[in-house]
């Protein structure tokens, strides 16, 4: 198990390697130039020259490649063009704030949707089951930047029940509150955020599950378990839910990216401090070594997330187990 | 989709291409409030920003935001007046001329402070001018300092600026260098400045000191309690960051942000029904124009390009696009300067004519499809503008009905604005829509001099013997009458040429809660007198 963590891991690195690198020559390619911000109508073309220095952008670019590559290595992000300081620096305060919603989010659309997706499937063709039906193609055909806006409007403005953007209240006041307050304070900026990036793909899961659960509640092995006389609860829940379960995970591997990347819209309307934000802006400013920086980490996000749901996999399926103890000795494969 | 939000994260690039930062003027704009003698001390002010700073020293901000809180953090030496002809004492109590006009010496205050505590001295002065004018820093306006030789201290509260010449603007320049504390940063090599941590941790001598900077969130600063005016009467500022037009216009309604400065037309029409938010709507620095590339076959002919502008209904385009916030241009100096001339002949609105115009020079419809043709050739080409400025492409489109109008095809073309700044200053354009942030001076050679042609920023390749020459006066003449006289003729002559067609200036709209006092927005900035501002004691809220 632990070997083909391990080889799993390895190839990640030129995957992420090449991700990377195409990225490096594709901005650069794209034309713009990111001395642009600074300079007026009178700038002195020295000053463009000077900067073009100062960022390292006069030498050829493939030496900047494998400058930047070098520095990469030793775990160098480099300096920020338009903020002027270490892209890490940048990075340790954005990255923990999208992990923070995404995982949130993610936590809320699978409980959300496997609950309800079950329920509609228990209790099928009943008016929850419609009603369910219902409200999940309705969310889940809604663009998510209009979901995010009609939240803020009806939460924030109409009943102003919660705030509209930031992470907490503004620190003046966030620091008199108590410990519990800070909490509290934070839940609830939380929750239009992660509603607005949760609610469409919950709708979704949980038409999936509802298929999952129909499907499986019809197999042989419920029916024998029905036979059999055991309890309603014990036929659904171990029998049937763990099996419909399965896509599921599936699933799971397939909306960890689009939480990364899906989390820059709402990050925008709710003035999430997060990697979105950071890695849009850089785009617009031609901030190279941001975006290099934040290509890179969504890479391996992207690449960990997907691991992650094959272990998941794994771990609940055995018929895809992978070989353990003196199987593995032998093998040492995974039918992948 | 994307772009509709993102258009919003960079206000730069929304208005006008460039941002002079240092030294304007502009018509004053008293707000409706009574002016207490001086506001009582208490309160906070919740700004909106919509997008995070850079910086939040004069030195390296580059941002607009960035550049109006150092501006509360920092003081210069003179303070640009609201009417932009001239200067008020700030940092220095004083400044004097030397007979030859080669030596300009300040006399500073004595009772000036960094926030930490540190005197303010002739030694900061003397320190901060080298760094401006640094290469390794690559200062944006560091041109303006060009002419200055030499910064000397001559006693502790008096500092000489030396010059190796004599032009109008040489105490604007000489104000350009904001002080930079000497007793923190004279230690740092040069190639560690543009990177120090100082720029996010901000030490100045300005009305407000600064307290906290979450990236992305939110911006505090509170009273200088030791400013050299007196506290101001404001406790605290909070610029807080929402990158969401939509969401700012909410918390601007609901009162979670009392002030906002950057509203756009549609948000402040939509905001006229709420009480509790004084509207004002202020003349910008920033115009909008099309430009004509006078290289192009099309339009090396000034009556077809006076022909174009004739068919271009601007009253209606203010009317529509911007509903009416704002007012129709013809010359390229704004009418809040002090070289704007009133008088200068607009080119009328006028189909007809600009038909007539267009068949003197040769272009009718020939072949009878409907379509302007000469010599076989179709009048046929593009109009490039960016794809974040709604604006600038729905002029492009009315523009383009107006000229079908006429048998003229106009094909739009938008890109991104990196790219549509690449190609305009590269000359590789038929048309464009653009727009401009005038800065304090007026000083036109950069846009319209004939040897600007090599450069960026005569992007339509315009060429007049005449306005060259006057120019060339113009900005060495110190007298400010004879200077006015010289530029009202580079006025006419630049519109009777019409390289540009110039389409109106944009008023820049406030939303701000009724409960402030003594707020007074200006062309020039709308932080002009932040360090007067109070709350209603009455009505405080935190």
């Amino acid at each position: 198990m632990r070997s083909v963590l391990l080889r799993r891991l390895l190839g990640t690195i030129p995957l992420v390697f090449g991700i990377s690198t195409l990225v490096f020559f594709l901005a650069h390619a794209a034309p713009g130039d990111p001395t642009l911000l600074f300079l007026s109508d009178d700038s002195d073309p020295a000053v463009a020259a000077h900067l073009r220095q100062n960022f390292g952008l006069d030498r050829p670019l493939h030496e900047q490649y494998f400058r930047w590559l070098a520095r990469l290595a030793q775990g160098d992000f480099g300096h920020s063009f338009a903020q002027k300081r270490p892209v890490a620096e940048i990075l340790m305060e954005a990255v923990p704030n999208t992990l923070l919603l995404s995982s949130v989010s993610l936590v809320l659309l699978f409980a959300g949707g496997i609950g309800i997706g079950v329920l509609s499937a228990i209790r099928k063709g009943t008016w929850l089951d419609r009603i369910a039906t219902l409200l999940s193609f309705f969310f889940y055909s809604m663009p998510s930047f209009w979901l995010a806006l009609m939240l803020l409007l009806l939460f924030s403005y109409h009943f102003d029940w919660l705030p509209a953007s930031q992470m907490h209240s503004l620190s003046f006041q966030y620091e008199a509150f108590s410990w519990w307050g800070k909490l509290g304070d934070r839940l609830v900026h939380l929750a239009l955020p992660a509603l607005a990036l949760s609610l469409g793909t919950l709708a979704g899961v949980a038409r999936y599950a509802r298929a999952g659960m129909l499907e499986a509640m019809q197999q042989d092995f419920v029916r024998t378990a029905r036979a059999k006389g055991l309890p309603e609860g014990t036929v659904i829940w171990k029998h049937a839910f763990r099996n419909a379960l399965l896509p599921m995970i599936t699933l799971l591997g397939l909306y960890i990216p689009f939480l990364i990347s899906g989390a820059v819209i709402v990050e925008t309307i709710f003035a999430w401090p997060g990697m979105g934000r950071v890695a849009i802006t850089a785009i617009f400013q031609r901030d190279y070594p941001v975006v290099m920086a934040t290509t890179i980490l969504s890479a391996c996000l992207v690449v960990l997330g997907s691991l992650l749901a094959d272990l998941l996999y794994s771990w609940a399926d055995p018929r895809i187990r992978v070989p353990s103890g003196r199987q593995a000795a032998g093998t040492g494969g995974t039918p992948q | 989709m994307f772009l509709h939000f993102l258009r919003r994260r960079l206000p730069l690039f929304s208005g006008a291409l460039l941002i002079l930062f240092a030294g304007c003027g502009g018509e004053k704009s008293v707000s409706e409030s009574p002016r207490a003698v001086r506001g009582s001390s208490g309160g906070t002010m919740i700004v909106g920003m919509d997008a995070d700073a850079d910086a939040l020293t004069p030195l390296m901000s580059s941002s607009a935001f960035a550049g109006d809180i150092a501006g509360q953090i920092f003081a210069g030496l003179a303070k640009t007046d609201p009417d932009m002809a001239g200067y008020s004492p700030w940092l220095a109590e004083s400044w004097e001329f030397s007979n030859d006009r080669k030596e300009l010496t300040f006399f500073l205050r004595r009772d000036a402070y960094w926030h930490d505590g540190v005197p303010f001295t002739a030694e900061d002065v003397a320190f901060s001018v080298p760094l401006y004018k640094s290469p390794e820093i690559a200062y944006g306006s560091m041109r303006w300092l060009r002419h200055i030789t030499e910064v000397t201290a001559v006693d502790s509260y008096t500092v000489r600026f030396r010059f190796d010449a004599v032009y109008p603007y040489q105490l604007t320049d000489a104000n350009v260098a904001t002080p930079l504390p000497k007793h923190i940063l004279g230690e740092v090599p040069i190639n560690e400045i543009p990177t120090h941590p100082f720029h996010r941790n901000p030490v100045g001598t300005g009305p407000f000191k600064f307290v906290k900077w979450e990236p992305q969130q939110s911006i505090e600063l509170e009273a200088n309690e030791s400013f050299f005016l007196g506290r101001p009467p404001l406790d605290r500022v909070v610029f807080k960051v929402v990158p969401s037009q939509t969401n700012l216009v909410t918390q601007l309604r609901t009162g979670d942000i009392d002030f906002y400065p950057k509203l756009r037309p549609e948000a402040y029409e939509d905001l006229q029904d709420v009480d509790h938010l004084r509207k004002l709507q202020i003349p910008s620095r920033v115009y909008y124009y099309l430009g004509w590339q006078n290289a192009s076959p099309f339009f090396s002919d000034r009556n077809v390009r006076r022909a174009l502008t004739m068919a271009i209904d601007r009253e209606s385009i203010v009317k529509n696009l911007v509903k009416g916030r704002g007012a129709i241009l013809n010359t390229p100096i704004l009418p809040f300067l002090w070289a704007h001339d009133p008088e200068v002949p607009a080119i009328p609105y006028d189909p007809e004519g600009a038909k007539k115009l267009l068949s003197e020079a040769g272009w009718a419809d020939h072949d009878g499809d409907g379509w302007l043709d000469r010599n076989g050739t179709p009048f046929e080409f593009t109009m490039k503008t960016n794809e974040n400025n709604d604006l600038r492409k729905d002029i492009v489109v009315v523009v383009q009905e107006m000229l079908a109008k006429l048998g003229i095809r106009m094909r739009p073309e938008t890109m991104e604005f990196t790219v549509f700044i690449d190609q305009t200053t590269g000359k590789d354009f038929e048309s464009m829509c653009h727009g401009w942030k005038q800065g304090s001076k007026v000083d036109l050679t950069s846009i319209w001099h004939t040897q600007s042609i090599n450069d960026r920023y005569n992007m339509v390749s315009y060429s007049n013997p005449r306005v060259d020459e006057l120019m060339d006066r113009a900005v060495t003449e110190i007298d400010r009458e004879k200077a006015t006289k010289l530029w009202s003729e580079v006025q006419r002559l630049i519109a009777a040429d019409a390289a540009y067609t110039f389409l109106f200036t944009l008023d820049d709209l406030y939303a701000i809660d009724d409960r402030f006092q003594n707020v007074e927005l200006t062309t020039y900035s709308w932080t002009y007198n932040m360090h007067e501002w109070s709350v209603d004691p009455a009505r405080r809220k935190y």
